[in-house]
């Protein structure tokens, strides 16, 4: 153990206590490990901790499960790793207005159970929801295929709490959905990956549940067919909550949800929500959208409720209600073990499943709606061309593309150049999620050349002029 | 004073004809549709953002305060130029742009109005969400500027949520892009911090918006009510029976007997409050989801409910809340609208301390509010001949900020902060809160040119200082 260590950590120890201090914890990001892993229990602490390291000029990751923790540039400094996880508490919960304000620490998954029992529900869907912090969903604005309907962590976060660089608590926003009262702050901090302060506390705008929720599977063999298809509900009266596309190679890392299709297709899985007749009405519609596509291949997820009208999953059948008897069609029903809950965990799970299954790196293209189709369509040929094997899926309402990539690094390199320069060829971008293996080799935001980015280098020194957050992991190593 | 060279200068920038510089002519720009006046040095009308880069160049080579001005309906104060300086003129900057159904945006210039953005796609089956009740006269910059709502935002969010991207003049007079079509655009999310920064981070010159396609069904209902409380209650039932209609609308009487006095909308002159209730998705359901509503409106006492059966009903119904703002003239020569936000189950409590404050100061107060999403417009009705009477309205303005401040609430909702309540920001922020805000001007516009004194009670720090001790 290095002096400069040892001292850390009775500096530290007397601000948050022994037991919340460990050294040379077992964390690496980007093959550097920081001297200490420090847990305060509260805001204050936490406080202390940053203005300690602002005196001292220390490199501070903040973190919470981890979860996405490889995200970003290579750290230039990393000294101490600070855990959030001890703020767990839930600050305000007004269920009649709903909001709730929580500790950065707080799981989703806990969140979500505790607004439920009140039939609220969060309107965000992240991924890794069973380990992902609200704080860190918040640093990183990550949000998942319900964002369709229910708007991105921007439209649903109403106000923060922030300790900056300095140690001073600070707050941006409120609790009101309407509120412009001063900057919008808080939407420059969402996504703003821990480089201008650390968050503390989050205070989100909660919906009522919706009355059904039901998930409609459709398999393709062509994904032209899938993006057609996508493009007539977009431009269609029907409102479903999410338009997913799974890739085949995916699909074999969903493991308990799908149906009895062939081998090799594309999944195409719509989520529905909202009154129970609007609900039926979008299953029956889609159902003939897709049959006349690609017929004999939907597939129906029934949400909660309709169990507890006693009643199987299975027992419902889509093929009678929209066509004429069993006899002229296929549709089948999922079998009981699959549950709406279940399929969109093992989605919100899809890149940790990806990297088990050997799919070490994970990128996210975001380009204009219709274009996402064009992009898939390239990574596989991109793909093919450089010995690459990817999964992928596609989040059509949103215009954005996960994709995981199995191969030779330098292959993998060129695949996400391929795509990076396409995607902002369209007005898009190609962000790294994850990698692993190159080890700064491949800029995680692009590069991009606008006059915006002195203008994020400058806010980044007015928040942080010693540089102690999460310093050259940001866009234009910020 | 600004020098005459810098006349000559902006008359080579956009031509003679598109600079004013006389005093006659600059009175026109000295006011918006709050109470003060400020007269600027010259006017330049603006084309294209080649034209905004060149003048804002200039004002920061010869550090000449600038504001952007679209339609001035601004209600704090936005557009006046406190410093005076050169006003931005972006009226003629108003091309629709693109129309990008395939993508569900839109590309639009500063100056197009509100409610030409919904116009423009209506043949198409698309609207633009945010919808201030002023959308014919206000434009989509102004929009932009204040992170205008309206009430469709209970469900539907407020201009920065249907806003993802822009070109914009920065404060040094460059040219560039924040966000665009897609989302999530790598970087910090300075399109989120420019929207609702009310001309002080620059000048939109281009604007991204997000369109959606039009609901297959709309169900409008008007409900009758003794009492306010049991208006609010509804809305609470409403909410808590998993339904989230598109708007959430409220008049107290004050504002009923206008509307009548203006229009004959068909408002009982003696209720206490009318609701307005606006559902709107797919139609399966709908008349089901009506039902409920009109079930839990009687059992919170509701004296009478009309459901509109067809489109020209509906608009009756509409009516007279889309002219509630212009009724008020019929009872009083003027009028200033507050604006301030709380948790919706707040407004009963609120509003009576509101009128109390009213009562305190001798002065109307009548309310138009968005009932879904807590915000409140108390319109305080007073004379302008009477000079003592400005100056109880800005007291009692002042006072209902902070009742709403100290019900959990904010200060400005919709109508930004401008020169009206910077000093209110202090309800709702404390110094080291406001100095984080100021961080944010001053990373964008160093040498506060940008619309000066606005929205930032007096600047907290020296320029020279950045930093908290």
């Amino acid at each position: 153990m290095s002096p400069k260590t040892e001292s850390l950590t009775s500096d530290l120890a007397g601000i948050v206590g022994e037991v919340a201090v460990e050294e040379n914890p077992q964390v690496t990001v980007a093959g550097k490990s920081p001297a200490v892993r420090v847990r305060p229990k509260s805001v204050d602490e936490v406080g202390k901790v940053l203005a300690f390291a602002n005196d001292h000029g220390l490199g501070v990751i903040p973190t919470g499960s981890g979860t996405k923790l490889e995200t970003g540039n290579p750290p230039e400094k990393f000294d101490v790793l600070l855990d959030l996880t001890g703020l767990d508490q839930i600050v305000e919960y007004d269920a009649e207005n709903l909001t709730i304000a929580a500790q950065a620490g707080v799981r989703v998954k806990d969140l979500v159970e505790l607004v439920g029992k009140d039939g609220l529900f969060f309107p965000a869907d992240p991924s890794f929801p069973g380990e992902a912090t609200i704080g860190g969903v918040v640093a990183t604005s990550d949000n998942g295929p319900k964002r369709f309907q229910h708007g991105n962590l921007r439209d649903v976060v109403l106000g923060v709490k922030v300790v900056l660089p300095n140690g001073e608590l600070v707050k941006f926003g409120g609790r009101t959905i309407k509120n412009v009262s001063g900057y919008d702050v808080t939407k420059m901090m969402i996504g703003s990956m821990g480089i201008l302060g650390v968050i503390v506390e989050a205070t989100f705008r909660l919906l009522p549940q919706p009355q059904r929720e039901d998930v409609l599977v459709h398999a393709f063999p062509r994904l032209t067919d899938a993006a057609k298809l996508s493009g007539e509900v977009l431009d269609s009266v029907l409102v479903p909550s999410s338009l997913e596309l799974i890739s085949s190679a995916a699909r074999r890392l969903l493991k308990g949800v799908t149906p009895d299709f062939a081998q090799g297709e594309y999944l195409l899985v719509v989520g529905l929500e909202g009154h129970p007749n609007a609900v039926a009405r979008q299953e029956k519609g889609l159902t003939s959208m897709c049959a006349s596509l690609a017929p004999n291949r939907t597939a129906l997820v029934v949400g909660g409720d309709y169990v507890a009208e006693g009643k199987k999953p299975s027992e419902r059948e889509v093929a009678c209600e929209i066509h004429e008897s069993h006899e002229t069609c296929n549709c089948q029903t999922v079998t009981a073990q699959a549950t709406v809950e279940s399929l969109w965990n093992e989605i919100y799970n899809l890149e940790r499943t990806a990297k088990e299954a050997g799919y070490p790196v994970a990128a996210k293209v975001a380009v204009p709606l219709s274009i996402v189709w064009e992009m898939a369509q390239a990574a596989e040929k991109s793909a093919a061309a450089n010995s690459v094997e990817i999964a992928y899926k596609i989040s059509a309402g949103n215009g954005i593309l996960n994709l995981y990539l199995k191969g030779d690094n330098e292959n993998i390199l060129a695949v996400l150049e391929d795509l990076r320069t396409l995607a902002e060829k369209r007005e898009g971008s190609l962000v790294l999620k994850s990698s692993p293996v190159f080890n700064g080799g491949f800029e995680t935001w692009g590069d991009p050349q606008g006059a915006y980015v002195p203008l994020i280098k400058a806010t980044k020194a007015k928040f942080d002029p010693n540089g102690i957050l999460n310093v050259g992991r940001y866009m234009g190593r910020v | 004073m600004i020098d005459q060279t810098v006349i000559q200068e902006l008359m080579g920038i956009v031509g003679e004809d598109n600079v004013l510089h006389n005093k006659a002519d600059l009175q026109t720009y000295e006011y918006d549709a709050y109470l003060e006046k400020s007269l600027p040095d010259v006017v330049v009308f603006v084309k294209s953002a080649q034209e905004v880069a060149a003048v804002v160049k200039l004002a920061n080579r010869q550090d000449i305060p600038f504001v952007a001005r679209g339609r001035a309906t601004n209600l704090s104060g936005g557009v006046i130029a406190t410093r005076h300086g050169i006003i931005i003129e972006l009226a003629r900057m108003d091309r629709v742009l693109e129309i990008d159904v395939e993508n569900q945006r839109m590309v639009v210039e500063p100056a197009v109005y509100n409610l030409e953005v919904s116009s423009a796609i209506d043949n198409l089956g698309y609207y633009y969400a945010p919808d201030p009740a002023s959308g014919k006269a206000c434009s989509i910059g102004g929009n932009v500027g204040e992170d205008a709502g309206g009430p469709l935002c209970f469900k539907y969010g407020v201009t920065s949520n249907h806003v993802l991207g822009m070109e914009v003049v920065l404060p040094d007079g460059e040219i560039t892009w924040l966000g665009g079509k897609a989302l999530d655009t790598p970087g910090l999310d300075l399109t989120g911090v420019f929207v609702g920064s009310e001309g002080t981070l620059g000048i939109a010159t281009k604007v991204v918006l997000r369109i959606m396609h039009k609901p297959e069904a709309v169900k409008t209902m008007l409900a009758v009510y003794d009492s306010i409380d049991d208006a609010s209650n509804s809305v609470s039932a409403i909410v808590s029976q998993k339904m989230v209609p598109a708007t959430l609308e409220m008049m107290d009487n004050l504002v009923i007997q206008a509307v009548e006095q203006s229009m004959a909308a068909g408002y009982p002159l003696d209720a206490a409050a009318v609701l307005l209730i606006e559902l709107d998705g797919l139609k399966d359901g709908m008349e089901e989801m009506a039902d409920k509503i009109v079930e839990i409106c009687k059992e919170n006492n509701v004296r009478e409910i009309k459901v509109a059966t067809c489109e020209a009903e509906r608009a009756a119904l509409w009516k007279g809340r889309k002219g509630a703002f212009g009724a008020i003239a019929r009872l009083s020569p003027n009028y200033m609208v507050a604006d301030g936000c709380v948790p919706r189950t707040k407004l009963p409590e609120t509003l009576r301390k509101c009128n109390e404050i009213g009562d305190k100061y001798g002065l109307r107060t009548a309310n138009v509010f968005h009932a879904g999403d807590g915000n409140l417009h108390p319109l305080i009705l007073f004379d302008s001949r009477n000079p003592e009477d400005k100056e109880k309205v800005l007291k009692a303005a002042m006072e209902m900020l902070q009742v709403c401040a100290d019900m959990g609430g904010t200060v400005s909702g919709e109508h930004g902060v401008g020169i009206e309540k910077a000093e209110a920001m202090y309800m709702v922020y404390n110094k080291k809160d406001l100095l984080a805000q100021e961080w944010v001007k001053d990373a964008w516009d160093p040498k506060d040119l940008a619309n000066p004194g606005k929205i930032l009670p007096q600047r907290l720090i020296k320029r020279e200082e950045t930093h908290v001790s």
